[in-house]
């Protein structure tokens, strides 16, 4: 039982390593596609799939297995310039990348795997044509390894050699030839020591020895020159160090995949003994232990022995073997840490608090507070994601959508590197996806019509984020028709969603399509239409605490602006009394407080009183009325005071209070964990005193029907 | 049941709501707390109190008397509130009195008759709790504790189905 548990927990890994590996993959690809086929793209990928087959492979999951195998073999190829990145190939290798991606689902979800069966075969017919490619120019993957194994684009690569000459050069123009073709074969030298730590570590030196002799390697030689004698033997040391020979044609970062999970103090040395060079002298070398000594080492002898290794190899070889310096942790350990850290700060306002104001001007509180604040601010950054992860999944999306409508679509990103609170990433990706699908399906004219209007075919949608001020803001803008306001506004009034005389800003017409049951498709598509999109994505984004904006110039597109805050955990908000209660009013929604003059509340019926301000009318909601408070006298109205809100749902609405507390930042504790969401309510915070707040979700309380008070029980007389 | 000749001992809290004593396991104990006015909710049914600031987290207040089917208790000087943990959510109950600690016998357990209460389920057994001698309170045949199935009364669980 124990075991699967844990074979369950490392699968889980495996499938988290997936998604991201698929998401990097994707990337890649994307720049590859956008004319971006340098070695450390191409090699992105690669690695990317690479590990996705290897872990497939260790759980079993053949059809998984097999198709990353003939992705990988491709990828290979590209990335040792055989298969050149036409077009063509990278068009390939992008929907290779989508089957990978289903196939990954399918065997997370132990579904069937995906039909790949057309693009294996495609994968697979141009990996049976590497080198072959008629388009492939010669020049072109030869200066690529030029770069790599600093070869001059005139010498004919070793690699090139050991297959059949594709191009029938006869290797006699270039002197250097000569000495290759009687030594056809390159090779790597690799040494190898573990170290203490290694060792320590329990790590098996043989496992990366077989690794070696997988890829063809050879040990030439295990030495013990370093071996004390036996009475100086520490049995905890690594004493042993083996020398390997690895034929050439296998890529250096192949190698060095090898030693991912050596510790980092090892001795890793690979070198490249070229043909010409002599061969590797390894005896007279005294055996160091430290890791930096030892790197440094072959790149100096490299170049003494075979004169040809450009500068750059050391470069590259830090570059791949720079430790990746991240942890995976438990999300819900950094929510708890959070919440800890978030009862640290309200513990230090309760301490500020208590002290006299004397105590309080000395330095150790406000160092105290800077230092809380600080962690707090540390703690949050450590959820914070870049948006990239949200954004992934956009161009593959919008492929299928390409494809299922017939519309052409170019994609620009900008701000993929925006932080964002790790929850938010998960919760925008439905919304988004659902903006996506709006501006294809919507948004965009067919190719036709945008000719017709004198635009260019391939229509443009703009992913983009920032961060401003306190929120970010994530835009999905299309170059389409923009929003055809008649139509909206008919089909509005059609569905009794607006009266027919309703007298509608452009603005109010283009916040219709958020409404439920709006849909202005003239056919319901199986892509979007069904008239559920936009409400769901603006009650979602509301949820979250942020807004949808929608600008649309008619012939020019349509941008949808996602507001939204920093963070989920903390919310600026505004403390108001009433009764003897205190609530928290979120402070992005707050316009402005007024204390009413007398006269100036009217009551139209009983339950319905409006406030005239600079000349207009708005709602009044009383919120001991809402929340069924009694108070031991009502308040007039002018000894409370009227808070402006903006909802999204019902515009302008005041709020009666009675007093107004303070202004802070408030951590929110979510009723549902320990008992369920209450409508009206986005949660509750404790207050310097110790003492709970209830957080009032305006959008739910300006809706509420007053004739159904929202009871509170504990006051209600 | 009672071809079982189980000896496994549980330790049990026992409370009184007015003149009843009842039980909870006190493997789902977390804390007693003294009883401080909660913070109200609005659209919650009338046994759940509201709220309360446990080390940060918040938790729902619930008048078990109430939630039972009885008369509200009115809290007082001895009033305390048991914080337990029913299936990873914490919640507050509202007790008279928090009476004894004691160690019983599974085979002491009786199960518990259809009883007046309005929903079946909520009484898991019945047991006679024998005072502490030192307390010298030994009445005759001592005291017959109801034990709470907690499960029942998961505050999250019922509002599901209410809602």
């Amino acid at each position: 039982m124990p075991v699967s548990s844990e074979l369950d927990e490392i699968q889980a890994i495996f499938f988290e390593e997936c998604t991201e590996g698929l998401a990097t993959a994707e990337e890649g690809l994307s720049e590859m596609a956008a004319g971006d086929t340098s070695l450390d793209t191409i090699n992105k990928v690669f690695r990317a799939v690479h590990s996705i087959k290897g872990g497939s492979g260790a759980f079993g999951h053949q059809a998984l297995l097999a198709f990353s195998h003939s992705f990988e073999n491709v990828l290979d190829g590209v990335r040792s310039g055989k298969i050149d990145p036409v077009p063509t190939v990278v068009k390939l290798l992008l929907s290779a990348s989508d089957i990978l991606s289903d196939h990954v689902r399918a065997a997370q979800e132990g579904s069937p795997p995906p039909s790949d069966a057309s693009v294996l075969e495609q994968l697979d017919t141009v990996f049976a044509n590497q080198g072959a490619e008629p388009e492939a120019p010669c020049p072109a993957p030869a200066s690529d390894e030029a770069d790599e194994f600093g070869f001059t684009p005139v010498a004919v690569q070793p690699d090139m050699l050991d297959e059949p000459d594709p191009f029938g050069f006869a290797p006699v123009t270039v002197s250097l030839d000569d000495v290759v073709l009687e030594r056809p074969a390159a090779e790597w030298a690799v040494i190898f020591k573990p170290s203490r730590a290694a060792m320590a570590n329990g790590s098996e030196p043989l496992l990366v020895v077989r690794e070696l002799e997988r890829l063809g390697g050879k040990v030439h030689e295990a030495k013990y020159e370093a071996l004390p004698p036996l009475r100086e033997l520490d049995a905890a040391e690594g004493y042993i160090s083996w020398l390997l020979f690895v034929p050439g044609e296998i890529a250096e970062a192949e190698l060095r995949e090898c030693f991912d999970f050596v510790a980092p103090d090892s001795v890793v040395e690979i070198s490249r003994n070229e043909p010409a060079a002599v061969s590797y002298v390894c005896s007279d070398k005294p055996q160091v232990d430290s890791g930096e000594e030892g790197v440094e080492r072959p790149a100096l002898k490299l170049v003494d022995q075979s004169g040809s290794t450009v500068a750059a190899a050391p470069k590259q070889e830090r570059s791949s073997e720079a430790p990746s310096l991240t942890i995976r942790v438990d999300l819900t350990k950094l929510d708890q840490l959070l919440n800890l850290v978030g009862e640290l700060v309200i513990r230090n306002s309760i301490l500020a608090d208590r002290l006299s104001p004397a105590d309080k001007e000395r330095v150790e509180l406000p160092q105290l507070s800077r230092l809380t604040r600080q962690i707090q601010d540390s703690v949050m950054s450590l959820r914070a994601q870049p948006i990239r992860q949200a954004f992934s999944r956009v161009p593959r999306m919008l492929r299928d959508l390409s494809a299922a409508t017939g519309k052409q679509v170019m994609l620009e990103v900008s701000g993929e590197a925006t932080e964002v609170d790790k929850t938010l990433i998960e919760k925008i990706g439905d919304p988004l996806t659902h903006l996506i699908r709006n501006a294809v399906d919507h948004g965009l004219e067919t190719p036709e019509e945008r000719k017709a209007a004198g635009k260019a075919p391939e229509g443009v949608i703009r992913l983009s984020a920032e961060q401003k001020g306190g929120r970010i803001l994530v835009r999905v803008a299309d170059d389409g028709k923009g929003i055809d306001r008649e139509r909206v506004r008919a089909k509005a009034v059609e569905k009794g969603i607006v009266a027919a005389d309703a007298v509608l800003s452009n603005e109010d017409i283009d916040q219709l399509i958020c409404a439920p049951g709006f849909s202005t498709a003239e056919t319901i598509s199986n892509i979007s239409g069904r008239g559920v999109g936009m409400d769901v994505v603006r009650s979602n984004i509301e949820a979250l605490g942020g807004r949808v904006e929608i600008t649309s110039v008619p012939g020019e597109g349509t941008t949808f602006t996602l507001v939204l805050p920093l963070t989920l955990a903390i919310l600026d908000g505004m403390i108001v009394r009433l009764g003897d209660q205190r609530f928290v009013l979120p402070l992005a929604s707050v316009i402005e407080s007024v204390r009413p003059e007398p006269g100036q509340v009217h009551s139209m019926t009983p339950d319905n009183e409006v406030i005239e301000l600079r000349g207009s009318y708005l709602p009044v909601r009383r919120l001991t009325d809402v929340f069924g408070i009694r108070t031991k006298h009502s308040r007039a109205p002018e000894e409370s005071l009227v808070v402006v809100v903006e909802s999204e749902t019902a515009g302008m609405v005041g709020l009666m209070v009675d007093t107004i507390d303070d202004r802070r930042e408030v951590v929110i504790k979510s009723l549902d964990e320990n008992l369920y969401p209450i409508r009206g309510l986005g949660g509750a915070t404790v207050l310097g005193d110790g003492s709970i707040a209830l957080i009032l979700d305006l959008e739910a309380l300006v809706t509420a029907p007053v004739s159904q008070p929202l009871n509170l029980k504990g006051l209600a007389a | 049941m009672n071809n079982q000749t189980s000896t496994s001992e549980r330790k049990i809290v026992t409370f009184s709501l007015g003149a009843r004593s009842f039980g909870i396991d006190m493997s789902s104990l977390v804390e007693i707390r003294e009883w401080e006015e909660p913070t109200p909710l609005p659209r919650v049914p009338t046994y759940i109190k509201g709220v309360a600031n446990l080390r940060g987290t918040v938790i729902p207040i619930i008048g078990l008397a109430e939630r039972l089917g009885w008369e509200a208790s009115v809290p007082h000087s001895r009033s305390c509130i048991l914080v337990v943990m029913i299936a990873d959510k914490q919640a507050g109950f509202l007790v008279d009195e928090v009476s004894d600690i004691v160690l019983i016998n599974s085979s002491q357990i009786q199960p518990a008759p259809e009883i007046e209460i309005a929903e079946p389920g909520v009484i898991a057994g019945l047991v006679q709790v024998n005072g502490r001698a030192a307390d010298g309170q030994t009445g005759e045949g001592g005291t017959m504790v109801s034990l709470l199935d907690l499960d029942a009364l998961n505050v999250g669980r019922q509002l599901d189905v209410a809602a």
